[in-house]
């Protein structure tokens, strides 16, 4: 029988099962591999049950407030590779037969102060890709959601190191006065601009305090600075190392304002004085704003190449050999690339070395020989808020909604599987988060919230209808949820929509609304946020700024308000001990915990991917994204 | 003798490969019929009564599971796919919900999203076009101005405006799927009444007293209807399509709805990573099996309404 004697029929089946065949066959419908343990679905690729998820442990002793740097300092203490495969890095390597890389965090770890031989590398420009930034800018004042495409470039007088604790780098001596309301900062000499615009001195760190209160900052905290900082004293001059901040209300964590993780990061002045740029009071005149943007100079392991907008930053190493770190790769590139199977294809095709790739994509690149890599720390916060919960005297505060009462947001609570959640998205490595703003290494940690936490939180749907009830919703009542994607956490919207499925199955009938995140923020500084519920991500930072940022009403868009929280807050602004602040912080935690303030999820390490074959290891905390470029070892 | 073979070559070629398939298809229009009653209407009637699982229902732990006759995928011994289970036929998405369920629910906003905004579309335009072209002078310059200025309104770059100016919702999509369909109605229907009122009948109906009303319900309009069904037919397609890309660009159908572009988007990024290539596939080859089969019946609807095409 000839094919043009087939009747029709038979052609569509035919094409039918011919188009399914080459999906198939494209697709990669594998045949079944033997293997020695098949674990369930939803469980990690490898090494899945590396960090399952457990509560964070006790708290560290607080840190002093004055410190000094020693005369030989050490590198920055790293774990001990393990893993089977090449590059070991942060928590630990993920790749093909890869064991379970432990990192120990390493006591306070402060940066050589002697410069290192350069590296070989096999090739000379890293190149990674991550998602957009947010302001697509080079200049610091883009805020903190942009640092790690800022520090490259540029460096503070205080680092946070791999495990966030607040280390020496521009600055190797620092203290304060006994009310916190005096800070003496000792530069390093002979730290050297970039393009040749001399030593780092005094003057500078003048200079960089009025650019961090820019009228253009996209950072909230150039309000803060404006209300905090009094004045820069030099007492040996401008050309000095050494500058004194006065601040006009005492602020016993000034080291961690004046970090890196703050973009509080020193420019030159010289730089900006020669080609024009004129402060007015806290405004910058144009030539100021398109020079920083169009040629930033810092003091950081790469200098500042060039800027294609919304496609990539290129940088290169400067002329002079860097005081703290010479990078394995005499070049970086980092390209802006918003779609993850992009990226997922950029890396291994060998575009670029590594990418943010998310878990659902891994495996496709750890069976090209791929590695994932794990930050140092569970860098970002996943938690939820309840919106509404304005103070009382707020015209848009109404007390019959639902969510504003502590009963109902403990049911909301109950109803979620945190367990479940860790498992099928983060593959167990994330850490149960007790409660919004603390963790076991910040202060206000409350050791007893590990005991009680099952009891208080844990996921019972029945016991959450029942208070429903008896909250006086035994029918349920509406809602409306929100979500906009986040940096760093792809699966944001798919867990969105599961925290929505839990809360329907007990009454609640959810009305999910995935919007842009500049609605969801308008929505919030409107305070129109009633009767809305959202998941939010923030980063792995001392909790003084979350408690700002969440539950303060003298905030921007305060998340959730209390008189509590106000007078709490104010009293920890001036507090001037570092056990009176520790107090502060705990007293407020327990509140939160108690009245079910939000809804704490888990704490996430930041995963990204990396091509072995190029880089050998990267430690990195993660925070903010791909970062620590400096800190990169190549392969040889 | 048959006069339409006079000149025909007895040896001419048949069409082969895509080509035949299609003349086959306007030949025997049954077929993309049984198609589109098999994976469009049957499932948007009775979605609720013939999909094995609630499109809603998820089930975390059952996420990414590949459909029934996909194995197990094992990356140096570790599995880091499951193996495919009939229980979820075309396998299961994110949160793992049924892909087969889903699709069937989709076809629901589909089809009522078609049909509600052709009907809305269709109704003023060619309401508008036959009043244009009966009355012609200052109506037929301003309705066809207006026409004029919509379609040269890149259509979905229009939509995407509208669907974000107004949010994305059902209600939003039909209208804005109505707006961008209505000047094609009044064009094509202002033509036909054009050619339609100098002609006798439609004199005589005038002279015979008939209001311009009675003339253009009853005598003009019935000759316009055929080729506006054709029209329908082929916009219903076209209506898929840019809704499942609306849903797709997420200024559409709002999740968790099921609607096939939302599936596909849901599952694009998954296709690269290897991990999740049902996801998107299924609600893909609906979309284009749909849309195919309605361009294909349009077709031999026309053809079969137009007098000139019908002995073809």
């Amino acid at each position: 029988m000839t094919l043009s004697r087939i009747s029709l029929p038979r052609w569509l089946v035919l094409s039918v099962i011919v188009v399914s065949l080459v999906a198939l066959v494209a697709c990669g419908a594998s045949a079944p591999e033997p293997a020695p343990a098949v674990p369930a679905a939803g469980e990690a690729p490898a090494a899945a049950s590396a960090a399952p998820s457990q509560p964070a442990q006790p708290a560290q002793p607080a840190e002093p407030m004055t410190r000094s740097e020693p005369a030989a300092a050490p590198e920055p203490a790293q774990p001990e590779p393990q893993a089977t495969v090449s590059a070991v890095v942060g928590q630990g390597a993920i790749g093909v037969g890869a064991k379970e890389a432990t990192a120990t965090p390493a006591p306070t770890a402060v940066p050589a102060a002697v410069a290192e031989t350069p590296a070989e590398p096999a090739i000379s420009q890293l190149r990674v890709s991550r998602g957009p930034t947010t302001r697509d800018l080079a200049d610091p004042i883009a805020g903190r959601g942009d640092l790690p495409v800022i520090l490259p470039m540029f460096e503070g007088l205080v680092q946070f190191d791999q495990y966030t604790d607040s280390v020496s780098m521009l600055a190797p001596e620092w203290s304060a006065n006994d009310d916190f309301t005096v800070w003496t900062f000792k530069l390093r000499e002979g730290v050297q601009f970039h393009k040749d615009w001399g030593e780092m001195t005094a003057k500078d760190v003048e200079h960089t305090m009025w650019q961090e209160r820019r009228n253009d900052h996209f950072d909230g905290r150039a309000a803060t600075w404006r209300d905090l900082l009094r004045e820069v004293v030099m007492p040996d001059g401008p050309e000095g190392h050494v500058v004194e901040l006065h601040l006009n209300k005492p602020e016993p964590i000034m080291t961690t304002y004046m970090s890196t993780n703050y973009t509080t990061v020193i420019r030159s002045k010289d730089h900006w004085d020669a080609n024009g740029g004129v402060m007015t009071g806290f405004e910058a005149n144009d030539a100021g704003i398109k020079l920083m943007a169009n040629d930033p100079i810092g003091t950081g392991p790469y200098q500042f190449a060039e800027h294609a907008e919304a496609q990539y930053l290129r940088y290169e190493q400067p002329a002079v050999t860097h005081w703290r770190k010479t990078p394995d790769f005499p070049e970086l590139r980092i390209n802006f690339v918003a779609e993850p199977s992009t990226q997922l294809a950029q890396l291994v095709t060998g575009e670029v070395h590594a990418a943010e790739i998310p878990r659902d994509l891994q495996v496709g690149a750890l069976s090209r020989g791929m590695v994932v890599v794990l930050g140092t720390t569970p860098a970002i916060r996943l938690v939820g808020f309840f919106g509404g919960n304005y103070l009382p005297d707020n015209p848009n505060f109404d007390a019959s909604e639902p969510m504003t009462i502590p009963l109902v947001r403990e049911a909301m609570n109950r109803a979620i599987d945190r367990q479940e959640i860790n498992d099928v998205f983060f593959n167990g490595r994330a850490e149960l988060m007790m409660q919004t703003h603390s963790h076991a290494k910040f202060p206000g940690w409350q050791p007893s919230w590990l005991d009680t936490f099952e009891a208080d939180y844990g996921y019972d749907p029945e016991k959450a209808k029942a208070q429903l009830a008896e909250a006086g919703f035994p029918e349920g009542f509406e809602i409306t949820q929100l979500s906009y994607p986040r940096p760093g956490l792809p699966e944001m919207l798919d867990i969105a929509e599961l925290v929505a499925d839990y809360w329907r199955e007990i009454g609640i009938e959810v009305d999910f609304q995935p919007v842009e995140t500049a609605v969801y923020s308008s929505k919030l500084r409107a305070k129109e946020v009633n009767n809305t519920a959202w998941l939010h991500t923030g980063s792995f930072t001392e909790p003084t700024r979350a408690i700002f940022v969440y539950h303060y009403s003298g905030a921007r868009s305060p998340r959730y308000e209390s008189p509590f929280f106000t007078e709490k807050y104010e009293a920890l602004e001036i507090a001037a001990t570092t056990e009176e602040r520790d107090d502060l912080i705990r007293e407020m935690g327990e509140n939160c915990y108690e009245v079910y303030c939000s809804i704490p999820l888990h704490w996430v390490p930041f995963e990204f991917m990396i091509n072995p074959e190029i880089i050998e290891e990267w430690l990195t905390p993660g925070v903010f994204g791909v970062r620590d470029f400096e800190y990169v070892k190549a392969v040889k | 003798m048959d006069i339409s073979r006079i000149g025909a070559s007895p040896e001419r070629a048949e069409p082969i490969g895509v080509g035949r398939f299609i003349a086959e298809a306007r030949r025997y229009p049954l077929v993309p019929l049984f198609v589109l009653v098999a994976l469009l209407i049957v499932p948007a009637i009775f979605a609720d009564l013939i999909a094995p699982h609630d499109p809603y229902e998820v089930n975390p732990r059952e996420r990414l599971t590949p459909p029934a006759w996909s194995g197990a995928q094992y990356l140096n011994g570790v599995q880091v796919r499951p193996e495919g289970s009939w229980k979820n036929i075309l396998g299961t998405d994110k949160l793992g919900r049924d892909v087969l369920s889903r699709i069937m629910h989709g076809a629901r906003y589909s089809l009522s999203i078609s049909l509600l905004a052709i009907l809305a579309g269709g109704v003023v335009g060619s309401g508008l076009g036959v009043l244009a072209g009966y009355f012609g002078g200052l109506l037929d310059h301003v309705v066809m101005r207006l026409v004029d200025i919509f379609i040269t309104i890149p259509g979905l770059l229009f939509a995407l405006v509208l669907a974000i100016v107004l949010g994305p919702s059902f209600q939003t999509i039909v209208l804005v799927v109505a707006v961008i369909l209505w000047p094609r109605f009044a064009r094509m229907s202002r033509a036909e009444t054009l050619s339609m009122r100098s002609r006798d009948f439609v004199s005589r109906a005038k002279v015979s007293g008939c209001s311009d009303t009675r003339v253009m319900l009853r005598h003009i309009f019935p000759n316009v209807i055929n080729p506006l069904v054709v029209l329908v037919t082929l916009e219903v397609g076209h209506v898929i399509l840019l809704e499942a890309t609306l849903s797709f660009l997420g200024a559409g159908i709002p999740r968790p709805i099921p609607a096939w572009g939302l599936l596909v988007s849901d599952g694009r990024d998954l296709i690269v990573g290897g991990n999740g290539w049902w996801v998107s596939l299924f609600p893909g080859v609906a979309i284009l099996l749909v849309v195919l089969s309605m361009n294909l019946s349009g077709d031999w609807l026309r053809d079969k309404l137009d007098p000139k095409l019908r002995n073809r």
